[in-house]
């Protein structure tokens, strides 16, 4: 479960958002909703413990894993796919592939590029490894930023199925502006 | 366990990332080698005290490092990938693995940099061990007070302007006593000149650690 408690983010005298509460029970998916600059990719960062709150708190449970996918928290481009998923696995095994990586490369269908640089790959395979890369772990809360910007048909069904998944083990939150994403969430949280 | 694992990977990953663009290895060594070869012009038949090689040699290679550790972290920043490395590894993992790296970067480039200086400015060398005790302590100090200074400077608007202007006080002790200890490798009468410089690095070298041991968790975070 994660509680979300009076949160605030200022930048300087810049107020991004103030005072959201929210509980989310495991085996649900939240959208985030809001108008640019609403505070949607902050607040993820800031669930994920990458960014301090003004204000409030967010209550996790310790060591609860966390995978993230957002467009402005890019791989290593001079690495290939490959070595990305080795170097984020959770076993942290740079230089050997393990099953975890073996099963993210044949699910995300990234087997025929995984010597491809990841700066190479369009910006739709990006997005395809940045999801694998998040969900590697099995992580119990999944935080995806805009994640069907740059996914086509296949990546979107593939999204929704990993979101789904995601249900039996944790939570996810995934940050849009598109409507119909949103409808799909089993709750909004407008920013 | 894992941190280690991790923290081997943080190193390989780094490697790895700068073998394919040699972003900060070809700067280092460029520098390190330019500035022998400028030297070697200039002084053209100028008798040099030992000292005065001393200081030329540490200044050299303390400005070629400059340009290249402080890679480490600016680079995370820029290219956005510091998110992910600070959500997936534990701080004490990216700290080894980051000083490691930048230790090994600088005995790479160490190792063109200074058998081109000894021999272009035609060096006499007296006691090549203190020189390898002297650069290994030397570089000790430098790898893990840049990896702090790297993380503290990372996230600022002008990271590699801001990470020279802290890393050159900060390191003033430690260029001193270097090129004490190192001069002493360029005479004859080494008699209790080097030893004093040798201690205080090797003081250096621990405090610095204790300080990477104890700040980097809050430098390391945005």
């Amino acid at each position: 479960m994660l509680t979300l408690t009076n949160l605030t983010k200022r930048y300087g005298y810049r107020q991004v958002f103030r005072g959201v509460n929210a509980t989310v029970q495991t085996g649900r998916i939240v959208a985030i909703t809001g108008r640019n600059g609403a505070g949607k990719s902050t607040l993820l960062r800031i669930i994920a413990g990458l960014l301090r709150p003004s204000a409030g708190k967010v209550l996790l449970a310790p060591h609860t894993s966390i995978g993230l996918a957002a467009p402005d928290a890019p791989l290593y481009r001079e690495l290939t796919v490959q070595e990305n998923l080795q170097f984020f696995g959770p076993e942290h095994y740079f230089h050997r592939s393990t099953k975890d990586v073996e099963t993210a490369l044949q699910r995300f269908h990234l087997k025929a590029r995984c010597d491809d640089l990841a700066g190479d790959l369009s910006s739709g395979w990006r997005a395809r490894l940045q999801l694998a890369v998040a969900t590697l772990a099995s992580p119990k809360v999944l935080l995806l930023d805009e994640p069907a910007a740059n996914l086509d048909e296949a990546g979107h069904s593939l999204l929704w199925e990993i979101l789904e998944e995601q249900r039996h083990h944790g939570i996810a939150l995934v940050a849009t502006n598109d409507a119909r994403e949103a409808a799909r969430c089993d709750e909004a949280l407008q920013l | 366990m894992k941190t280690l694992r991790a923290a081997r990977a943080v190193f390989e990953k780094d490697w790895r990332s700068e073998w394919r663009t040699k972003a900060g290895l070809s700067t280092s060594t460029l520098f390190a080698v330019a500035t022998p070869i400028a030297l070697s012009f200039t002084l053209v038949r100028q008798k040099m005290t030992p000292e005065v090689i001393g200081g030329l040699l540490w200044t050299v290679l303390l400005f070629a490092a400059l340009l290249g550790l402080s890679r480490a972290f600016i680079k995370e920043e820029e290219n956005g990938t510091a998110w992910l490395l600070r959500l997936h590894f534990p701080a004490d993992a990216v700290m080894l693995g980051k000083t490691l790296f930048n230790f090994s970067l600088l005995l790479l480039m160490q190792l063109f940099a200074v058998p081109l200086f000894l021999i272009l400015l035609n060096v006499q060398l007296t006691e090549p061990w203190l020189l390898l005790l002297s650069l290994l302590l030397g570089d000790i100090g430098l790898a893990i007070a840049s990896t702090l200074l790297g993380a503290l400077a990372a996230s600022a608007r002008s990271r590699g302007a801001l990470f020279a202007a802290i890393a050159i006080p900060v390191l003033l002790p430690l260029l001193v006593c270097a090129s004490s200890a190192t001069s002493a490798c360029f005479s004859t009468n080494i008699a209790g000149t080097y030893w004093p410089a040798m201690q205080i690095m090797a003081g250096f070298d621990l405090a610095m650690a204790a300080c990477v041991w104890m700040l980097f968790g809050t430098a390391w975070q945005a």
